[in-house]
């Protein structure tokens, strides 16, 4: 028996102990629990956060972590001295004093022993390496989608998550909402009966997110820029004002376009609705339209067609008004159409049917947040960990690699091989500059 | 904010054939700028386009032959230098068309094969002009180049005499002297293609600082031992701003010849960063001597090389046990768990032991719960549902007794794996006797996704007994058990007249379960004076219809507490609203409305009908406003209140107008005042002349300023005035000019 003197702390406990990554399939029902409510629990019970990133998604995540009682957050770092001013100020104004502290570079941040998880919001080539990290130290992270910016980097992370057995919640917080949750538990009991296709539609062209459209002339770096720091595991590219903070997504060194924004939220409800969280398609085969002038590689336009080792296709598009955007489900008695605030079906009727009680129900969370707190205390899976956002995010990485070698490209789920295509097989993984290494 | 919605068309099918290729191409000696030769040719990647389709739908930043960027099309027109190209592109159409009219019936089999090779010849001079293009690049002069070069690399991949040129062109472009930028961009399109001979070109190239990285991403990707070869021979005669980096290459490519020279270069070179990435390129390379050596770094000093040899050496397991090698595996977690570790890393070297057990793991996984550490229990705990098969959870149950309470966290969630029979009791227990919240929530939840009918009782318990999170939590594990009977086990605990918390939490379950047969208990429930009148509603709205309106008719004449009695007059107007056949919707009220005396049932009656808003009911309403019975009458005038159209506003306006009863007055004005802010289809000088009617029939200053609010919402020049003349009324001065200030800034904005 284990004696119970000289217990550890709380925080001890939840920088070692999991149950997630067991690598089973998900319960069919965790009910959201209810940590956070009522009085602001002590500080030791407090669950200790810092975030790296918040030139995009980082504050808005921060903010709704700030909202939580049971948080407690210590620490913002980012290579961008502005954004770090900016972070930390809200940070202050939130507890009413000054304590929290900034950092430029994520490896002194990683050094804290008291943080208990990370919220990271960077580009997607600092994905793999900084969450790969994160595990190392002992951090339980909230990550964005797409879950890493190659195949290869996506398993390193899987595994690293699994090997230190930290709690992982990918951003893909259509999840967490109630019309893609009823949308998927509608097709997974088979209420359209035997789904014949999938359509996702997702957004096309390049979206000025900065409004820097058209800055690229090079030029130095600004000071409160740590470029070098910014450019990290990436080819070297010169600074210009254009490629970096937002649109840095719509070059592939650093993003993968919309194609990769958007995986992680409509593939994801696709495979949530299938069943397929823990597998990919079988064949892909992808064409795609590139800007014809300026700074971006990325497609502007794609078709995706994917097939799964039970026949069925998945259309994934952006850019094609016939697919609609969103995630369509079409079976032989009917389909469900679900995208944000969108909800509808054929029959009409079915959007009114209820679950019964010897159906499937899928995970519940009513809050991808709390989510994620609730599983860095209970050591659950979260309703979108590492593996399944991985395999979202294949669709997206395997369907570029077909744009590139311009064919069709059989995949291997279970061993995530390319099958009979040596030169695809190239691209599953990307070279990192130095000094930069992958730990796969 | 804008979208760049620029793009070539590129239509999927049949392969691009020679004859498109050429009018695409432009002839190699025509002197264009590189820039806008891009822009003149589509380039997509592996797909083929037909110029016909192509697009500019505007919105990117295309290049000008200058070089100054285009402005938007936003209309989508094309570009002129489109109608250009289609011109030439025409031209050469025909030339080549009539060539082939003229020439190919005349032609042998072996002068076509002449021509496929001009064409080949074609496809390496448009990699000629673009090399051209791209000698003094920088990412500023656009992607179009890189873009470009990528196409064409991969338009002649498949065939092999091209493949080499092109590979051969490409090396060379590679080693001469061109930007660095080019060069970077040039190594991605050289690493899809380039075979072991480019290995070997490229060996002196990643000696130089400026073309170490970009020549390492083609090595990486070239498959053989060739590259192996050349970074390995590098890393001898590098310098050491280029070696971090060939050494990661060598673990990217987890290439086993590397491990002697590492070691060697270990023990020669102590730079921080060539040791670390070293030591993270062995983790990746893995085998017996890779872990030889990275075992000396578990008795550094320098916690940073330990950290990271402690994660090499984890990864090597773990690729071990991938590969069913569990001996090396195991000898690993040994040598760990006897180093200085972090709590993390402990976590995982107990994790790797014992699944290094492989199937002889029972005996590590009763050592690490047994062995008095924290951290090997969590391990333990953690892995059981991956190891422990559902019919021998029960021989482990014993192990789980005294665990401090951080552990039944985890073992309650462990648990929710297995099946009830045999996880119900320990569930249980830890539910009602642990110590710990997080444990006893936990165990609920756990009991909720496992269990079934037989733990109703004990969860309807628990949520009626618990506060907080342990009452949610039974709550929701009460909504998750599974199984038709557990519906029929609710219905069962209900019939049993249970008491009032109890009963509570069974009604609470049957609204979130969605069971229809518990309807008779909520009307039970309604009649019951110390009922949960929300969930009374919640669930006579859910499952009732207007077969149920008789007996909650009683409910309704019988209670005391008028907001339940107008929430249950709602419920059954929305069961009325429900009929298929709107002109019926009031009709059974009607009657009874009609045979009813009693002046405090007729209210409820009318307070119905008027909720229901069928327009049959309106001249009943109408009858009943001018009652000489004053709850009759007050009554009826509150249904015209809440009247949902606006035909209304007539018989409000004539109460207000005539009535001497000043709360009856009031309550026709408020009625006015909402029909007609509602009217947004009106012209707003319309509606202000509706308002300043109501405004003159008020008599008290609260109803003058709930006029004055609803002059904002239509802002005209009348409403403007109306306003100014009251900013000095004292009354109501400070409502006007708050309206006023609304007015002016919404008619600014429209201006």
């Amino acid at each position: 028996m284990v004696k119970k003197k000289g217990r550890m702390s709380r925080r001890n406990f939840l920088k070692t102990a999991s149950l997630a990554a067991l690598g089973l399939g998900f319960p069919a029902i965790v009910p959201a629990s209810v940590f956070g409510q009522g009085k602001r629990p002590s500080p030791s019970n407090r669950i200790v956060m810092a975030g790296i990133g918040f030139g995009m998604m980082g504050l808005p995540n921060m903010e709704s972590f700030l909202s939580k009682d049971e948080v407690q957050w210590v620490a913002v770092c980012d290579v961008d001295k502005k954004h770090l001013a900016k972070a930390k100020e809200i940070v202050d104004k939130k507890y009413g004093n000054k304590d929290c502290k900034t950092y430029t570079d994520f490896r002194e941040l990683f050094l804290r022993k008291d943080i208990d998880a990370v919220s990271i919001a960077v580009p997607d080539h600092w994905h793999a390496l900084l969450s790969i990290s994160a595990a190392r130290a002992g951090y339980d992270i909230y990550g964005e989608k797409p879950l890493t910016h190659d195949l290869a980097e996506g398993r390193a992370l899987v595994r690293a998550i699994e090997r230190y057995g930290r709690v992982w919640q990918t951003g893909s917080w259509q999840r967490s909402v109630e019309n893609f949750h009823r949308a998927a538990e509608l097709v997974r009991n088979g209420r359209i009966g035997k789904v014949i296709r999938i359509e996702v539609g997702l957004p096309e062209g390049h979206y000025d997110f900065a409004g820097t459209f058209g800055r690229d002339k090079i030029e130095p770096p600004p000071p409160e820029l740590d470029y070098e720091l910014w450019l990290g595991p990436a080819p070297y590219w010169p600074y210009c004002q254009s490629r970096v903070h937002m649109n840095w997504r719509w070059n592939m060194d650093f993003g993968g376009g919309q194609l990769l924004d958007w995986v992680g939220h409509h593939v994801d409800i696709a495979h949530w609705g299938m069943g397929w969280d823990r597998t990919g398609p079988v064949e892909i085969e992808a064409r795609g339209e590139y800007p014809v002038g300026g700074v971006y590689n990325s497609p502007v336009r794609y078709w995706v067609e994917a097939r799964y080792a039970d026949g069925t296709p998945m259309i994934v598009a952006g850019g094609y008004p016939q697919i609609w955007d969103g995630t369509k489900w079409i079976g032989e008695k009917g389909w469900v159409w679900v995208n944000r605030g969108q909800f509808e079906s054929e029959p009409t009727s079915l959007k009114n049917e209820v679950i019964g009680p010897e159906e499937i129900r899928l995970y519940k969370s009513r809050d991808h947040y709390q989510n994620f707190l609730d599983c860095v205390r209970s050591r659950k899976e979260t309703i979108t960990p590492a593996e399944v956002a991985h395999r979202s995010a294949s669709v997206g990485h395997l369907a570029m690699i077909s744009m590139t070698v311009g064919r069709k490209i059989k995949w291997d789920p279970a061993n995530e091989k390319i099958i009979g295509d040596p030169e695809a097989e190239r691209l599953l993984r990307r070279s990192y500059r130095k000094p930069w290494v992958l730990p796969e | 904010m804008r979208r760049i919605t620029e793009k070539k068309t590129l239509i999927p099918g049949e392969r691009r054939n020679g004859l498109e290729e050429d009018i695409l191409t432009p002839a190699p000696n025509q002197k264009t700028d590189g820039r806008q030769h891009m822009n003149d040719h589509s380039y997509n990647i592996g797909l083929d386009f037909k110029p016909e389709r192509r697009t500019n739908l505007g919105g990117s930043h295309p290049v000008c032959p200058d070089g100054r960027r285009k402005k938007e099309s936003p209309n989508g027109d094309r570009p002129r230098f489109n109608q250009s190209f289609i011109g030439k592109g025409l031209a050469c159409f025909i030339f080549i068309l009539v060539s082939f009219i003229l020439i190919l019936p005349a032609r042998s089999f072996s002068n076509v094969l002449s021509l496929q090779a001009a064409f080949a010849d074609d496809d390496l001079a448009r990699l000629e002009q673009v090399l051209r293009a791209l000698e003094k690049f920088d990412h500023s002069q656009g992607e179009g180049p890189a873009l470009e070069l990528e196409r064409i690399i991969f338009s002649l991949k498949d065939n092999p005499g091209k493949r080499v040129a092109a590979e051969k062109r490409l090396l060379q472009f590679f080693t001469s002297e061109v930007s660095r930028d080019a060069r970077i961009a040039l190594s991605k399109p050289l690493s899809w293609i380039a075979g072991h001979e480019a290995a070997r070109v490229l060996a002196s190239q990643l000696l130089e600082p400026e073309k170490s990285d970009p020549a390492r991403y083609v090595l990486e990707r070239i498959p053989g031992e060739e590259a192996d070869n050349v970074l390995i021979e590098a890393l001898d005669k590098a310098p050491a701003a280029v070696i971090p980096g060939i050494v990661s290459s060598l673990g990217h490519r987890r290439a086993k010849a590397a491990v002697p020279p590492l070691e060697k270069l270990l023990r020669r070179n102590l730079a921080p960063q060539v040791v670390y990435n070293a030591i993270e390129a062995l983790g990746n390379i893995g085998g017996e001597g890779a872990i030889r050596v990275l075992s000396d770094y578990l008795k550094s000093g320098d916690e940073s090389l330990r950290f990271r040899a402690v994660d090499a050496l984890l990864r090597i397991a773990d690729s071990e046990i991938n590969n069913k090698n569990q001996g090396p595996a195991a000898a690993i977690s040994d040598l760990l768990l006897k180093a200085r570790l972090t709590p993390v890393q402990k976590l995982a070297a107990w994790k790797l032991k014992i699944m290094a057990a492989g199937e002889n793991y029972d005996r590590e996984l009763r050592l690490a719960l047994k062995s008095g550490d924290e951290i090997a229990g969590q391990a333990a705990i953690g892995l059981i549902p991956r190891l422990i098969p559902q019919n021998k959870i029960a021989e482990y149950l014993g192990l789980f007794s005294g665990l401090p309470g951080s552990l039944e966290v985890q073992v309650a969630a462990a648990l929710s794996y297995y099946p009830v029979t045999a996880a119900r009791q320990f569930l249980v227990n830890l539910a009602e006797k642990s110590l710990w919240l997080e444990a006893r929530t936990e165990a609920l939840i756990s009991l909720g996704k496992i269990g079934d009918d037989s733990l109703v009782e004990f969860l309807v318990r628990k949520s009626a007994s618990s506060r907080g999170q342990e009452k949610n939590a039974a709550r929701e594990s009460l909504l998750a058990l599974r199984g038709k009977s557990v519906d029929d086990k609710i219905l069962e605990q209900l019939s049993s007249s249970p008491e009032p918390s109890i009963r509570n939490e069974l009604l609470l379950a049957a609204c979130e379960r969605n069971i229809r047969e518990s309807r008779e208990y909520f009307l039970k429930e309604a009649a019951n004076p110390s009922a949960d009148l929300a969930l009374v509603s919640r669930g006579l709205r859910a499952f009732g219809d207007i077969g149920l309106a008789e007996d909650l008719l009683k409910v309704a004449f019988l209670t005391e507490d008028e907001a339940f009695r107008d929430e249950l007059a709602g419920i059954m107007a929305a069961w009325a609203r429900q009929s298929a056949r709107p002109e019926a919707r009031s009709a059974y009220f009607r009657n009874l409305l009609g045979k009813e005396t009693d002046p405090g049932r007729q209210a409820i009656l009318i307070t119905i009908i008027g909720k229901i808003g069928e327009r049959n009911s309106l001249p009943v309403l109408r009858n009943q406003a001018k009652s000489q019975n004053l709850t009759i009458r007050e009554a009826a005038i509150r249904a015209l209140c809440d009247w949902p159209e606006v035909e209304a506003r007539d018989d409000l306006l004539e109460i207000a107008r005539t009535s001497l009863d000043l709360r009856e007055k009031v309550l026709a004005i408020r009625g006015l005042v909402r029909l007609t802010a509602s009217e947004k289809y009106r012209r707003p000088e319309a509606v202000v002349e509706s308002l300043k009617e109501i405004y003159a029939l008020c008599s008290r200053a609260e109803e003058k300023k709930l006029v004055l609010s609803v002059f904002p919402d239509f802002p005209c020049q009348p409403a403007l005035e109306f306003c100014r003349v009251l900013v000095g009324d004292p009354e109501v001065g400070l409502e006007a000019r708050t309206a006023l200030e609304k007015i002016s800034q919404r008619l600014n904005r429209q201006n």
